[in-house]
């Protein structure tokens, strides 16, 4: 029996329908089937061939035309089935990437479609081979792997760098690219705000902040942390600045790190000082000490944030931190203690510089491993350190060390304040916020029962867009009783407030400074990275591939297992040999 | 949002007129078809195919955000000298592609030697062997001949988006505008049979350009450039269109 399947005004690249006909022709059970444009000689083929059907003659010029011979009926659904799939969609071969899986670069190069990113996850010890790997296939890297040497990630910055490549990590939790967000990264509008950072969440505060204000990030660019080290040199920041000073969607620059090696501040400033696009800078742990006619010094996220929204829609910068107000907790002269238990470290670095800064005069700080801050009374603690992490997921996706921490917490009769952050978005717990709220409960009722109160303060480090839903997250920490507060800045700020104390914003003249000319031209290859969707290979965490992929863009996952069965110095000798360029094939 | 454009082939040229709205006729991997009412073509995108006359020419990131904002069916106008989609706008202040009908630079005998070199054996004992596709090119000298027939054989016929028969006929006139040979009286016949609706829009654009000396930039390479590089770089075009015309310059440039 002849079976016609007309498909009105459809193109495919001529390469799509070869292979839609090779699939075809293999379903068991298929006799004979042809695809052709429905042109008038066509016609004429499909007849002489043995497939001509009345129906056919219906066919136009600009449709495709399937006949398919088979004698068992069912098999036309199967046609139909396959024939959806191949021509489905405006893009041709946006789909046909998903779902393969490869064991090895070759092969992950050929499913690819013009590949342009690797985001890698495996272990540390194996990842800068890795590296350089996907930098000899010409990919840029997103490094989601710690582990890695300061040696290794020197040399793999600087050759991305002389190759035109960028670098994203070691141990780079976050980034968005052209709106598609990779490892643990928030739903974040579009816009006109570059970011690059060097702090995971700190990106993730910031891109947050600005979406809640109604405006968009183009690209938040994640360094890793030691990039702005002595020896690293900020390969990937100098080079993700002149990147988002050469786009022309990006109107503010805002650049976020801990305070770097000083000769690479100077280094970094310098070339902020090229630039004509304001920037915003946050370097945080220092107070800032002066002001700039075109960049911004933020002492804290909220402010970088606020100020690169006001910034973007032509204002002049104006923050004004804020506080909750009507806070309805009776505490004892006694209670004085502040508990910081943070999932996201570089909340946790803000929270710690903020209270030392409140407690100057009165703080004497002591050195305790895992502890960001530990004083007499107060601790800010940050989860996702190596200490607590040792066997255990991250903090923001296993809530029980928190829950531990946060019931021992009560016991201690000094506190007043513990401060919880709730960081959701992709790769994040689906419903952390319910996790939490048992405790947070319980905790307020056993406190009540021993005649004290206490404030939780809590933030969600979110956005409306993201899966585990920014509102419905802070309703449910309201509902334990939690005194939700916007941002981290506002919660430190309330908590410090509940204790007798105060922030002072810094005010600042503004300075000129003198400065080098730079170069500021960057290579074609990442001003095209950073303008497009990437497609990427995934070396690694599965679930990354599917983050990707729901976000529009195109991922094959590579399913990475060492090589010489895991030997690493076997390892780096067949790494040398497939990339030794002297001798011959 | 605003985009740029990198150049425009002045047929493309020709098409944007003020206030004139174009349709989304199709998409492709390296862009896609725009349509005015006329059923006219340009195609937007990117040159891995070449550039062509009708075409809007992009860098891949463009076209990567063209195609992520872009349906088949929507409509762009075009209005003071921007194209404009409920999307983005489309900005030209760009160069003119160089129409190349300098055909007098052609090293013939050059590349006839490096035909020698690629092997056109597949299309033995095919609906295009040599013997029919030389059959109708010596038709093409003889005045005498009806040729509407055999016209409309090639015409759409075969596999692909523009059907070998029409790559080949491409060809077939590529090798008239080197050597001469054709008579005006088939031009015609063959200009009048393109606009009757025997094959694919995109195909249709590509013959009536190539009845007027128009080719795409893999084609015309091969008038500065005679190497074997150059035919192989067609060779890449598509799926077996650029082999198909690649085979109708051979043919009609070692017909003797």
């Amino acid at each position: 029996m002849l079976y016609t399947i007309i498909k009105e005004n459809t193109y495919k690249d001529s390469i799509v329908l070869m292979l839609l006909s090779n699939k075809l022709s293999a379903i068991d059970g298929v006799n004979k089937v042809s695809i052709m444009m429905g042109t008038p000689a066509n016609k004429d083929i499909f007849k002489s061939s043995g497939l001509g059907t009345d129906e056919l003659e219906k066919a136009k010029p600009n449709d495709i035309v399937i006949v398919v011979d088979t004698d068992q009926e069912e098999k036309v659904a199967e046609v139909k089935e396959e024939v959806e799939v191949a021509l489905k969609g405006e893009s041709d071969s946006q789909d046909t990437s998903k779902g393969q899986e490869a064991h090895n670069w070759k092969r992950a190069m050929e499913l690819a479609n013009n590949p342009n990113l690797a985001l890698i996850s495996i272990p540390g010890q194996y990842a800068a081979m890795e590296a350089e790997n996907a930098l000899n296939e010409g990919l840029h890297v997103f490094m989601f792997s710690d582990n890695v040497s300061k040696e290794d990630e020197v040399k793999l910055k600087q050759k991305a760098h002389e190759k035109g490549l960028l670098v994203m990590g070691p141990d780079c939790g976050t980034a968005l690219i052209h709106g598609v967000p990779l490892a643990f990264t928030n739903n974040v509008n579009e816009g006109d705000i570059g970011i690059v950072g060097a702090s995971g969440t700190g990106i993730q505060e910031v891109t947050t902040i600005i979406d809640r204000y109604g405006k968009g990030v183009t690209n938040a660019l994640g360094t890793g942390g030691r990039d702005l080290s002595t020896e690293v040199g900020a390969i990937t920041m100098l080079d993700s600045i002149k990147a988002l000073n050469q786009d022309p969607k990006v109107k503010v620059i805002t650049v976020i790190s801990k305070p770097p090696a000083e000769e690479v501040q100077r280094k970094v400033l310098n070339v902020l000082r090229n630039i004509d696009k304001p920037v915003v800078t946050l370097f945080l742990g220092d107070k800032p000490s002066y002001q700039e006619e075109n960049i911004y010094h933020a002492y804290t996220l909220e402010e970088a944030a606020v100020v690169a929204v006001q910034l973007s829609n032509g204002d002049k910068p104006n923050f004004e931190p804020t506080t909750v107000r009507n806070v309805n907790v009776l505490l004892k002269d006694s209670q004085v203690g502040i508990k910081g238990y943070y999932s996201g470290g570089t909340l946790a670095t803000e929270a710690a510089m903020l209270v030392k800064d409140a407690f100057k005069d009165e703080i004497s700080e002591e050195k305790k491993d895992g502890y960001i801050l530990k004083t007499k009374n107060h601790e800010i603690i940050d989860l996702g350190d190596d200490v607590y992490t040792q066997g255990k997921p991250h903090p923001m996706i296993d809530p029980e060390n928190r829950i531990e921490m946060i019931e021992k917490s009560v016991n201690d009769p000094k506190t007043a304040v513990i401060m919880i952050d709730n960081v959701i978005g992709n790769g994040g717990h689906e419903d952390m916020a319910s996790e939490l709220a048992p405790t947070i409960k319980r905790i307020l009722n056993s406190a009540r029962q021993e005649g004290r109160e206490l404030a939780v303060l809590a933030t969600v480090v979110g956005t409306a867009q993201d899966i585990q839903g920014y509102d419905k997250q802070i309703d449910t920490l309201k509902e334990s009783g939690a005194i939700i507060c916007k941002t981290n800045d506002q919660m430190v700020r309330t908590a410090i407030q509940l204790v007798g104390g105060k922030v002072e914003q810094p005010i600042l003249d503004v300075q000129k400074f003198e400065y080098t000319q730079e170069d500021l031209v960057v290579d074609e290859k990442i001003m095209s990275f950073i303008n497009m969707k990437p497609s990427v290979i995934n070396i690694g965490l599965k679930s990354f591939t599917e983050a990707v992929q729901n976000s529009g863009s195109e991922c094959v996952q590579f399913n990475w297992r060492p090589i010489a069965g895991g030997d690493e110095k076997l390892m780096k000798v067949l790494q040398f040999l497939n990339y030794y360029e002297g001798g011959t094939i | 949002m605003i985009l740029q454009a990198s150049a425009i082939g002045s047929i493309a040229l020709q098409l944007l007129k003020e206030e004139k709205t174009f349709t989304v006729h199709s998409m492709f991997e390296k862009g896609l078809n725009i349509v005015d009412r006329n059923g006219e073509l340009i195609f937007v995108g990117t040159n891995e195919n070449g550039t062509f006359p009708f075409g809007i020419l992009l860098d891949p990131q463009t076209k990567q955000t063209v195609k992520t904002n872009i349906r088949v069916g929507d409509t762009l106008i075009f209005r003071n000298n921007r194209l404009f989609h409920n999307r983005f706008e489309m900005v030209f202040n760009v160069n003119i592609l160089p129409l190349y009908m300098d055909f007098e630079h052609a090293n013939i005998n050059k590349l006839i030697e490096n035909f020698k070199y690629i092997s056109f054996t597949s299309y033995e004992s095919t609906d295009f062997e040599p013997a029919r596709v030389l059959s109708l090119i010596n038709k093409l000298h003889d005045p005498t001949q009806n040729l509407d027939e055999v016209f409309r054989y090639f015409i759409g016929r075969g596999q692909g988006l523009t059907p070998t028969g029409d790559d080949i006929l491409v060809g077939i006139l590529y090798g008239h505008f080197l050597n001469n040979f054709i008579e005006f009286k088939h031009l015609e016949t063959l200009r009048a049979l393109i606009k009757e609706p025997l094959t694919t829009i995109v195909s249709q654009r590509f013959l009536t350009c190539a009845i007027d000396g128009v080719f795409s930039s893999k084609i015309t390479a091969l008038q500065h450039d005679p190497s074997l590089e150059s035919m192989e770089n067609l060779i890449e075009v598509g799926s077996s269109s650029g082999m198909d015309t690649l085979y109708g310059i051979y043919l009609s440039l070692t017909k003797e």
